[in-house]
């Protein structure tokens, strides 16, 4: 397999997991286990085999910015990059929708901070931190009601 | 329904033994051989990411895919430690509780993932493994790994032995013995070959015009082969209880089972001295007739 097939294969695999989270309300427990379990593992064991695969094949390195650049110059190296920002993202994605079923925080709420995770990942992620830490602050506790 | 009422299942000791084992249950009995039981998990699930490497990867090594190897000791191992862990179950309570055996296991299964990241590192690199001594660096992990594979291999002697000592074993006594003494067999002869194996400069005795691979083994079908009396050497506590299993069952009730039980074991050891003879003289695998 060519790293061109291994990259469509990935974003099929990616894309309707976000679709299922996306659409989780309808059956929660299944939306996760699919979307936010099941799909992020079948995305890192992808991109195992295409590091153990690829990695050899490319130059550069960790330490300096021209050496990450030149990383990702190598297709195989950059399909394997690739596949870690979709496995990675998809996991917070499933990460979020849980975290917003325990914390009580609205679905359209989510929904954004869904996207911005498949679209900007680390912004998403910041969305939905910022959202459940704003809605805490606003909601009375328990001791604060009875104090009041 | 008349014995509906003495029927009672929760009053015989053995009503739990009919429910399907539950890896719990399984981690509970195995106590200080646990770790044995972890890595073969562990080992089998990394075949999955090995085979699609195996199809996204065009390099080779003598020939065939570079992770072929990488995927046969993930294998192997697991199939040596799934063994292992299984036999460890014949060992005393005494044996499954003791913190030095305990210890023991974690080393031998920290010296096989070693083993497993060195082969498959190597593959990764596009490098060989075995036999690489092309830098200091590479020369000095290989005999690190010499030391390395005595010490996963000796987690047979242990557990061979914890099941010859078990004064209260659920074995029959000849059973008992094939048991134990062939898991003896394995790491002693194992040891012997692969050793002798690692001193030479590569797994084949001779020179071959042109590589031979017999098509279900690998082996070579023109000269002598020393993966061949390695296969034997660690096999022999999987084939000489098989064989006594099926003496036990053909024979149930007759006496004169112990003396099968030792006929095998020195029977089949002595066949694989005859194989590691014969590859250590050149020779193919029972002259190449297979």
């Amino acid at each position: 397999m060519i790293p061109d097939q291994l990259f469509g294969l990935s974003s099929n695999l990616a894309l309707p997991g976000w679709l299922i989270l996306a659409a989780s309300p309808l059956a929660p427990k299944w939306a996760n286990r699919i979307g936010g379990v099941a799909l992020p593992i079948v995305l890192c064991i992808l991109y195992a085999a295409a590091i153990m695969a690829y990695w050899a094949s490319g130059d550069g390195g960790f330490d300096t910015l021209a050496n990450v650049m030149a990383l990702f110059d190598t297709p195989g190296v950059a399909t394997a990059g690739w596949i870690h920002f979709l496995a990675f993202d998809l996991a917070v994605g499933g990460w979020i929708v849980r975290q917003a079923q325990a914390s009580a925080v609205p679905h359209w709420m989510v929904l954004p901070c869904l996207f911005m995770t498949l679209m900007f990942g680390p912004v998403g992620l910041l969305m939905f931190l910022t959202i459940r830490f704003v809605r805490q602050q606003l909601t009375p506790t328990a001791s604060s009601a009875t104090s009041a | 329904m008349t014995h509906g009422s003495t029927y009672d299942l929760d009053a015989l000791p053995s009503a739990n033994h009919l429910r399907i084992p539950s890896f719990p249950r399984i981690a509970g009995e195995l106590g200080s051989l646990v770790p044995f039981a972890a890595i073969t998990f562990l080992f089998l699930a990394m075949t999955v990411p090995t085979l699609m490497a195996m199809a996204l990867d065009s390099r080779s090594f003598q020939g065939d895919s570079i992770w072929l190897k990488p995927l046969k000791f993930q294998l192997s191992l697991a199939i040596f430690f799934g063994t292992v862990a299984w036999f460890g179950l014949y060992t005393s309570e005494a044996f499954r509780s003791s913190r030095a055996v305990h210890l023991f296991a974690y080393i031998a299964c920290f010296a096989a993932l070693a083993e497993i990241a060195w082969i498959g590192g190597a593959a990764m690199f596009g490098t060989a493994s075995h036999f690489n001594t092309s830098s200091a660096f590479m020369a000095g992990i290989y005999s690190l790994m010499g030391a390395f594979a005595v010490t996963l291999t000796a987690s047979a002697l242990v557990v061979g032995i914890g099941v010859l000592r078990n004064d209260s074993s659920r074995l029959a006594l000849a059973m008992k013995h094939a048991v134990g003494w062939s898991m003896i067999v394995t790491f002693v002869a194992t040891v012997t070959t692969a050793g002798y194996m690692a001193s030479q400069t590569g797994h084949l005795v001779g020179d071959e015009a042109q590589r031979t691979a017999h098509w279900l083994t690998g082996w070579s079908t023109q000269v002598g082969d020393l993966r061949v009396p390695h296969f034997f050497a660690t096999h022999a506590m999987h084939i000489v209880p098989l064989f006594a299993l099926g003496v036990a069952i053909f024979t149930a009730g007759r006496r004169g089972q112990m003396s099968a039980a030792w006929a095998l074991l020195l029977g089949y050891s002595a066949f694989t001295a005859h194989t590691f003879s014969e590859a250590a003289a050149g020779r193919p695998f029972l002259c190449g007739l297979l």
